[in-house]
């Protein structure tokens, strides 16, 4: 390749431009992730209401949700065929970079009425594993609360209704609410929008 | 409507931080690390500008723009079936300039590969260490004989976003139910691949509801096309017997047209229409072709490894004006792209060798605005069957939208598709 371009320069009387990458190293993670952005926003923070923000996701998480979908445990309409061009180091290289950016709450409307509801059903049945009402990035979830809620509602679709993994006291616990309970969880972590809450 | 007045200029440039070009150095207290200058602020060049500045923000970033806003192609086709309006789709530069990067609106006439600058229609000449250049695509007038820039005033390609879109629209608005919209499709590489096929789904949206007898005839120079199969499935089952096409093999190959007449020709056979649509053959956008930087294909040859021109030392080409390859020229790759060479010209200039690059493409068509079908594959840079650099698919990533998807998930990928928007603008323009 390298003697393909020196003749194409000889002939076209150029001179040799410095030495360009080397196709052996791993990519950055950044690079990686920056990749992403097109639907997950810039760094990870995703302006879109119906894809998630990635950025301050634990890493643990992050590597598990894409080695999820890559070997097709978890309902997905791109993620899957989009794991298939990655490798698990290459999850790893870009879960370091999520991590290190700040987590910031989506800035949306909520109904504060449902939200106050939410709040004590989330205290009764969802805090013990998503602490701190759903802001603190549990090594095996991501924060819910400051989540976009359209990506939240098809989030608790998978969980329902497309079989998504869970931890058996999740799904207990998730089966046994109402749609109405369901729907006023979503507008309390729709609700926690204060940055301060995330930092942990 | 592209090129402002002097004093326009000038105001604005007072108004809005806006960098008044000339004399260059004088604007800046302190010497710049390093000058890195953008041509073409679009979707590839407002985001290369974005990363840069991010990545190193001692490099002295400025953007040459020909217009004062920027108008996305992608989702221009939702216009058409009334689902967005062309104002939701424009976009200006205010937030560039508020993140210190410089936005200079005069189009740029040549990029001085050898004295490195770029000179610009207003008379100025702006210096670089390095230059991304990111103009997007021109047409081939008259590869089709008859069709140059002034019949693209009568007979639409809309393949640019914004007057061309609107003129477009209010033919198919005009045209009375039992009409024949047709449309040209061009040979391959152009803009957006699945662009004319998602179009023509778009548009037998808005007459299945308001001209229900009409009928949409697209004529193709290609013999396939990108999505085929998810597009003639849901042709059939959304607007059945509104859509045909006609390959090239069957003699969908158009070579003239009579705009008066609103007849094209092809090489056996004429077809009329009430409303013409012809997507022309493309190259890279002019200023690249008269700046040295394409090849006998019309298109800009780079080192995939860090995008830099093979043609001209110290400017890297992004986006649409890139050569021909696996990439699409789709807005996820400008995007992409963008952030490929932001990282090596960073990397360069902070005297880094590059590394190994990454490519993405995702691209979403809409059927209907409750059915999207969408593709998506990851890239590296590498060497093909032949021995020669080439960009490769990643394993078997490259895959569009499972054929059986249902009612839901079809809705979802449509969700997803306005959220891919937003983000995609955001990255540069937010
Ligand atoms: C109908 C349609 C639908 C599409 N849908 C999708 C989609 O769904 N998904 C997708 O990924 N892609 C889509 N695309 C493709 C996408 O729009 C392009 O691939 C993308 O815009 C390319 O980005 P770019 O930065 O290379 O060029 P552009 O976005 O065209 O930007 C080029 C910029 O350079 C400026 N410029 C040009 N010449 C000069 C000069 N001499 N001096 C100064 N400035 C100059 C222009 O004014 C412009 O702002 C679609 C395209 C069309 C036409
Ligand atoms: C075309 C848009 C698109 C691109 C590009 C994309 N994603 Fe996604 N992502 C989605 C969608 C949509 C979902 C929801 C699941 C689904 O439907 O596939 C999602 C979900 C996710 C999730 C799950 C989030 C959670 O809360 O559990 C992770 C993690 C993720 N994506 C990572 C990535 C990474 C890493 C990349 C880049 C390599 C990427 N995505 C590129 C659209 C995209
Ligand atoms: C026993 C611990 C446990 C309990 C109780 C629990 N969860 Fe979870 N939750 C998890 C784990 C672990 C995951 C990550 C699953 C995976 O790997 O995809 C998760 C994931 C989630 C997600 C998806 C996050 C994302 O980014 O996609 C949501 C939403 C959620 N839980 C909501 C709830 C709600 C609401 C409740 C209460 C009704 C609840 N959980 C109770 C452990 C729990």
């Amino acid at each position: 390749m390298r003697k393909k371009l020196l003749t194409a320069t000889a002939l076209t009387g150029l001179l040799m431009f410095a030495p360009g990458a080397s196709a052996d190293a791993p990519v950055s993670g950044a690079l990686l992730a920056f990749q992403c952005a097109g639907c997950h926003g810039f760094n990870g923070h995703s302006v879109g209401p119906a894809t998630p923000s990635l950025a301050g996701f634990p890493e643990e998480y992050f590597v598990e949700t894409m080695m999820a979908y890559k070997e097709g445990t978890r309902h997905a309409t791109i993620m899957d065929r989009v794991s298939w061009g990655y490798t698990r180091e290459q999850f790893e290289a870009m879960a370091e970079f999520f991590a290190a950016q700040p987590y910031l709450p989506a800035r949306q409307d909520f109904d504060a009425e449902l939200a106050e509801r939410g709040a004590a059903i989330h205290d009764q049945h969802c805090n013990s594993c998503h602490s701190e009402g759903g802001t603190f990035p549990e090594p095996d979830t991501a924060p819910i609360a400051g989540q976009w809620a359209p990506y939240l509602r098809d989030s608790f679709e998978d969980f329902l209704v497309h079989d998504r993994p869970q931890p058996r006291g999740m799904q207990r616990r998730l089966s046994a609410l109402s749609a109405d309970e369901i729907e006023a969880l979503v507008q309390y972590y729709a609700s926690q929008q204060d940055p301060a809450a995330y930092a942990h | 409507m592209a090129n402002i007045s002097r004093r326009k200029f000038i105001q604005m440039a007072g108004a809005g931080g806006l960098l008044a070009g000339f004399p260059y150095a004088a604007s800046w207290g302190s010497q710049p690390k390093a000058r890195v200058v953008i041509v073409g602020g679009g979707t590839g060049g407002a985001i290369a500008a974005r990363y840069v500045k991010a990545l190193d923000p001692s490099i002295d970033v400025t953007i040459v723009e020909a217009n004062p806003r920027y108008t996305t192609c992608f989702m221009s086709n939702w216009v058409l079936a009334e689902m967005r309006d062309l104002d939701s789709l424009t976009h200006g530069y205010e937030n560039v300039i508020a993140r210190g990067i410089n936005v200079i609106i005069d189009p740029a006439t040549t990029i001085d590969t050898e004295g490195q600058k770029v000179l610009t229609q207003g008379g100025q000449s702006i210096p670089y260490d390095r230059v991304i250049v990111a103009p997007g695509i021109d047409f081939q007038w008259d590869a089709i004989e008859g069709y140059d820039a002034a019949a693209a005033e009568i007979v639409p390609h809309a393949w640019k976003a914004g007057p061309q879109t609107e003129l477009l629209q209010n033919q198919i608005r005009a045209m009375d139910d039992g009409g024949v919209v047709a449309i040209v499709a061009p040979p391959n590489p152009f803009r957006c691949p699945p662009g004319p096929y998602e179009r023509a789904a778009l548009i037998a949206y808005y007459l299945r509801r308001h001209k229900p007898k009409s009928k949409i005839v697209i004529y193709d120079a290609k013999d396939a096309f990108s999505k085929q199969g998810l597009f003639q499935a849901g042709w059939a089952r959304h607007y059945p017997g509104m859509i045909e096409w006609v390959g090239g093999f069957a003699g969908g190959k158009i070579e003239r047209v009579d705009v008066a007449a609103r007849t094209l020709y092809s090489e056996f056979d004429d077809f009329e229409a009430d409303v013409l649509n012809i997507i022309p053959p493309q190259t890279a956008g002019r200023v690249a072709i008269n700046s040295g930087l394409t090849d006998a294909s019309g298109w800009c040859p780079v080192d995939f490894r860090d995008l830099q021109s093979t043609l001209a030392r110290n400017v890297h080409v992004i986006g649409d004006a890139m050569v021909s390859s696996a990439l699409p020229k789709s807005g996820y790759i400008a995007a992409s792209t963008a952030k490929v060479a932001a990282v090596a010209v960073v990397d360069h200039l902070n005297g880094r060798e590059p590394g190994t690059p990454a490519f993405f493409n995702t691209c979403y068509s809409l059927l209907t605005p409750q059915h999207s079908i969408s593709v998506s594959g990851v890239y590296e840079a590498g060497t093909n069957a032949e021995g020669q650099p080439a960009i490769l698919p990643v394993g078997n990533s490259v895959a569009v939208s499972p054929a059986g998807a249902d009612d839901s998930f079809q809705a979802r990928e449509a969700r997803y598709a306005a959220s891919w928007y937003d983000n995609l603008v955001d990255q540069g323009f937010g």
